[in-house]
């Protein structure tokens, strides 16, 4: 498994545990989990772009 | 360190024929997720979490030695796989039954995943109380003459 695949997969646990604690009911285990989540997709982003050059940071849609 | 908050899982699904007892082993690498997928099944009766593993490793012997009839299998984790431990697990199983619960969409490996012997494919985006009826499901289809 490539490193980026284990990143993807590590941001699919960590939301899967976000929803699941809300499930349950155990919202401090889901605030720790979005934010782990949160941080790791931070970091999927910044290795997926680079140094952006002015115009590269431009969407198609609004997020 | 406080008593989990048990929100009480309910369902209309009936369970007639599913076996007296739900034996569960639980494979995923994340130990959150398992400690949560313990939390939310164990909460019935009837249903109780017998073994855990983080890797397919070993599988198919945790499994047979912990009595399990209902297994909740990851695809990605490390050392073995769930793509490479459910075959073997099939083959010395043959009356077990299998749930993959995966990350994966459904489209890319559902279809792969049940040839090699799983009994239904559940995405990560289930909820629990999806994961619950699919386990009941699976058990009482197994157990039927």
């Amino acid at each position: 498994m490539t490193p980026r695949l284990e990143a993807h997969d590590d941001l699919v646990q960590r939301l899967t545990e976000v929803t699941w604690a809300l499930e349950v009911g155990e919202h401090a285990q889901a605030a720790r989990a979005a934010r782990a989540a949160l941080a790791l997709a931070q970091q999927l982003l910044a290795a997926g772009s680079g140094e952006p050059a002015p115009g590269d940071l431009r969407r198609d849609d609004a997020g | 360190m406080h008593a989990p908050r048990r929100r009480p899982i309910t369902g209309a699904m009936a369970c007639a024929a599913a076996p007296a007892e739900i034996r569960l082993f639980v494979c995923d690498d994340a130990v959150e997720l398992r400690a949560l997928l313990r939390l939310a099944l164990e909460s019935e009766e009837g249903v109780s979490v017998v073994g855990e593993a983080g890797s397919g490793e070993g599988l198919t012997e945790a499994v047979l030695a912990a009595g399990a009839n209902v297994v909740l299998l990851d695809l990605s984790m490390p050392g073995v796989d769930g793509l490479e431990a459910l075959p073997p697990l099939r083959a010395a199983a043959p009356g077990l039954a299998i749930v993959v619960l995966s990350g994966y969409e459904r489209e890319r490996m559902e279809a792969r995943t049940l040839a090699l012997g799983a009994d239904r494919y559940l995405e990560k985006h289930a909820s629990l109380e999806q994961v619950r009826l699919t386990v009941h499901q699976v058990a009482a289809e197994r157990t039927a003459p």
